[in-house]
C-alpha cells in the first residue's frame, strides 16, 4: 500500500529533486503540495511548484503558506538557489495556478480525511505546520507522522550548528517539537552521509544525455554553489530526505530529545539532541543518523532519468 | 451613527467582567461576539464565566465561541491567586444554560471580519492566543482591522515579573504577532491601568443600588480587593481590561503615546515585556505602530461604568 504523504516545501532546487523522486516512485501517494518562503519568498517557491507541475503533468494541487517565521522579520533570501530559485534555468510561465485555499489549513483538512494515515514531510521551514497546530489545536490526534529535513545534530550550514530551514523559524520547529505527533529528523548529519565525490557526481550526471537539459542546469548550479562555499562534491539535501521517506530502512536512526535554540545568538536555530546516554528528557523525535548511500544513488539516478507523467 | 463592529477576546476575570458589563451597555458597539481564551483561569472557566454575564444581563443573542487553551510556546499559567478558582470568585451566579458556539475560533473570527462592511475592531484582554493565531492563520484579512485596543504590558512596571505583565507574559509570542502585524495597537498596559481604580471608598456606590447587576459589581469587587487591595497595596480595584472598551466609547478619557511597540521574547529578564520606544521618533527601533495609554481621567472612567450598570439594569426592567 503507497504511503500518503503532503509535501510541505520552498522549491529551490533539491526541493524539485527530491518531489520528481516522489512522483517517480510507487512507494508513495502524494495528497498535495503545500508552499513556504525558505529558499526563496512564498510567491517564487509557489511559482517554482507550479512549474513543476506544470513541467512533469504531475496533476497535483498547490496551496500557498506562509511568507515570514511566526515572530521574526521578512527573511533576505540569499543567492544559494539562483534568482528565481531554480537555479537560473528558465522556465514557461506556469499555467496551473494554486488554490485559495491556506497551506494550514489543507494540512489539517487531509489529516482528518487520512484520520491517522497521513505522513507531512517538510523539506522548507515549520511555518505552515505550526500555523496548523495553532489554529487546531486538536490536529495532532490526525497526523501519522511528520518527517522533516530539518536541523542537525552536527555542524550547520547558515549558522555554526543550525541549518537553514530551522535558523528561518526555530520557533515553529519547537512548536512541531511540542506536539506530540511522531517525529523523524533528517538534518544536515544523515543528508550529508549521502555526499557524492566529484567523481560520482560526473558518473551520473555529465555521462548521461538522457537527464533533461533543465534539471541538468539546476543541479549544476547547485553544485557549483556547494563548491565555490568549500564543499567537495554535491548533496542533495531534500532527496536525500524523501529516500528516507520512500526507503526507511535505508535510514539507521535513533529515539532523542530535540530542542532548539530560541534567543538570538550565534546558537539560534540549532537543534539541540540530547545524546547523553543519562538524559532523563522526554525522547520526542527520531533522528536520521545515516542513510544507505548506494541504495540512495541507484534511486536518485532512476529519477533523473524519469521525464513526468 | 454608525456602530462599530467588534469582537472581544477575553478571559474573564474579575475586570474582564466588568469591560463586558460597559460593551454590552454601550450603543456604540455592533457586538458580533465574545472569544474567550486560557489566562486568568482555564478556557473552560473563562467560557463559563462569559456565558454566566451574558445570561446575567440577560444578552444571551451575543455569541460565545471558546478559544486556545494554552499559549503559543508553553502550558498556561493561571492567575487564581488574583481571580480565584472560578476565573471569578465572589458573585455567585446560576451555572449558564447555554452552550458556547461550537467553532474554531479563528474561523470565527475571520468570518466576523470578512463578512463586515465597515473596518472591524478587536478588542484582546486576555492573553493573545487567538489573536495572534487569527494573524498568523488569516494574513490577506489583516488590512480589515481597523485597529486593535489591548490590555496589556507596561512601559515601567509588570504585575508577574519586574517588566512583565500577565496578558503578555503568559503568550508573548501571541503579543509579538500582534505588535508585528502593523494593525494599529492601542495598549491599555498596567501604567493606565493602576490608575483607572475604583477605590475601595467607591465600592459602597455599587453595593448601595440594589438591582442584581450593581450587586454582580459589588461582588466582583469585594473579591478583587483581596488581592489588589491587601496584598499589592493599591487604593482600590483596578479595571485593567476595562479601559480597552472605554476607551472607543470615550476617547478622550485617556492620554498616550504614539509609538514604536515591540514585545521582548528572549531577555533572560525581559521576556514578556514592552518595548514601548519613547525616544524622539529620530531614534525609535522602528515605524509607529500604537499608542501606548499613561493616563486616565479617572472620575469620568468610574462614571461610565456606574452609567453602564444602570443602563443594563433599566434595560433588565423592561
Amino acid at each position: 500500500m503507497r504511503k500518503n504523504i503532503l509535501i510541505d516545501f520552498d522549491p529551490g532546487i533539491d526541493d524539485t529533486i527530491a518531489l520528481l523522486m516522489a512522483f517517480a516512485s510507487d512507494k508513495l501517494n502524494i495528497v498535495g503540495l503545500t508552499t513556504v518562503f525558505g529558499n526563496n519568498s512564498v510567491e517564487v517557491t509557489t511559482k517554482n511548484a507550479l512549474i513543476l507541475n506544470d513541467f512533469f503533468n504531475l496533476s497535483t494541487v498547490v496551496h500557498k503558506g506562509a511568507s515570514k517565521g511566526l515572530f521574526l522579520p521578512n527573511k533576505n533570501f540569499g543567492d544559494f538557489h539562483g534568482k528565481n530559485g531554480m537555479g537560473n534555468v528558465d522556465f514557461k510561465q506556469p499555467v496551473s495556478v494554486e488554490t485559495n485555499e491556506y497551506a494550514w489549513d489543507v494540512i489539517y483538512r487531509e489529516a482528518k480525511k487520512f484520520n491517522g494515515e497521513l505522513t507531512i514531510v517538510t523539506l522548507g521551514p515549520l511555518t505552515n505546520v505550526a500555523i496548523a497546530l495553532f489554529k487546531y489545536e486538536d490536529l495532532n490526534q490526525y497526523v501519522k507522522e511528520i518527517i522533516m529535513m530539518a536541523g542537525t545534530t552536527t555542524i550547520g550550514n547558515e549558522r555554526p550548528f543550525s541549518e537553514a530551514n530551522v535558523v528561518s523559524d526555530p520557533h515553529a520547529m519547537q512548536v512541531v517539537l511540542n506536539s506530540g505527533i511522531p517525529l523523524t529528523m533528517i538534518g544536515l548529519n544523515a543528508t550529508e552521509t549521502t555526499r557524492m565525490t566529484e567523481e560520482e557526481h560526473d558518473v551520473m550526471l555529465d555521462k548521461k544525455e538522457e537527464i533533461l537539459p533543465e534539471i541538468r542546469g539546476m543541479l549544476r548550479h547547485y553544485k557549483n554553489i556547494q563548491n565555490t562555499l568549500g564543499s567537495p562534491g554535491m548533496v542533495i539535501h531534500d532527496a536525500a530526505a524523501i529516500f528516507a521517506v520512500i526507503e526507511p530502512d535505508s535510514a539507521q536512526s535513533e529515539m532523542f530529545n530535540v530542542e532548539v535554540e530560541l534567543t538570538n545568538n550565534a546558537m539560534f536555530g540549532r537543534t539541540i539532541v540530547d545524546i547523553r546516554r543519562h538524559s532523563k528528557l522526554p525522547k520526542n523525535c527520531r533522528v536520521v543518523e545515516r542513510i544507505d548511500k548506494d541504495r540512495y544513488l541507484k534511486t536518485l539516478h532512476e529519477t533523473l532519468l524519469w521525464k513526468g507523467n | 451613527m454608525k456602530k462599530i463592529p467588534l469582537i472581544i477576546d477575553c478571559d474573564p476575570g474579575h475586570d474582564d467582567a466588568i469591560a463586558l458589563l460597559i460593551a454590552l451597555a454601550s450603543d456604540k458597539f455592533d457586538l458580533k461576539g465574545i472569544t474567550t481564551v486560557g489566562g486568568n483561569q482555564t478556557v473552560e472557566k473563562t467560557t463559563a464565566n462569559a456565558l454566566k454575564i451574558l445570561e446575567l444581563v440577560g444578552k444571551t443573542d451575543v455569541p460565545v465561541v471558546r478559544g486556545r487553551s494554552n499559549p503559543m510556546m508553553s502550558k498556561l499559567r493561571v492567575a487564581e491567586d488574583v481571580h480565584g478558582k472560578s476565573g471569578m470568585d465572589g458573585p455567585v451566579l446560576p451555572e449558564p444554560s447555554a452552550q458556547p458556539l461550537d467553532m474554531n475560533v479563528v474561523e470565527f473570527i475571520a468570518e466576523q471580519v470578512e463578512k463586515s462592511v465597515d473596518p472591524f475592531v478587536l478588542v484582546a484582554v486576555g492573553p493573545f492566543t487567538n489573536i495572534g493565531t487569527f494573524l498568523l492563520a488569516y494574513p490577506h484579512l489583516h488590512k480589515k482591522i481597523e485597529k486593535i485596543h489591548v490590555m496589556g504590558g507596561g512601559v515601567y512596571e509588570g504585575n508577574r515579573s519586574q517588566l512583565a505583565e500577565f496578558n503578555v507574559w503568559n503568550d508573548p509570542e501571541a503579543a509579538k504577532v500582534v505588535t508585528d502585524s502593523k494593525i494599529p495597537v492601542h495598549f491599555f498596559g498596567l501604567d493606565v491601568t493602576h490608575k483607572a481604580l475604583i477605590r475601595q471608598d467607591e465600592f459602597h456606590l455599587f453595593r448601595e443600588e440594589k438591582g442584581p447587576i450593581f450587586q454582580f459589581v459589588a461582588d466582583l469587587l469585594d473579591f478583587y480587593s483581596i488581592c489588589y487591595v491587601n496584598e499589592r497595596k493599591l487604593e482600590g480595584c483596578p479595571m485593567h481590561d476595562s479601559c480597552a472598551v472605554a476607551s472607543l466609547i470615550d476617547p478622550h478619557m485617556f492620554t498616550g503615546h504614539e509609538s514604536y511597540i515591540d514585545v521582548d521574547i528572549e531577555g533572560t529578564k525581559t521576556r514578556g515585556a514592552c518595548v514601548v520606544d519613547l525616544r524622539a521618533k529620530e531614534r525609535r527601533l522602528g515605524e509607529d505602530n500604537g499608542i501606548f495609554y499613561m493616563n486616565v481621567d479617572r472620575l469620568k472612567f468610574l462614571k461610565l461604568i456606574i452609567d453602564s450598570c444602570h443602563k443594563l439594569e433599566q434595560e433588565l426592567k423592561n
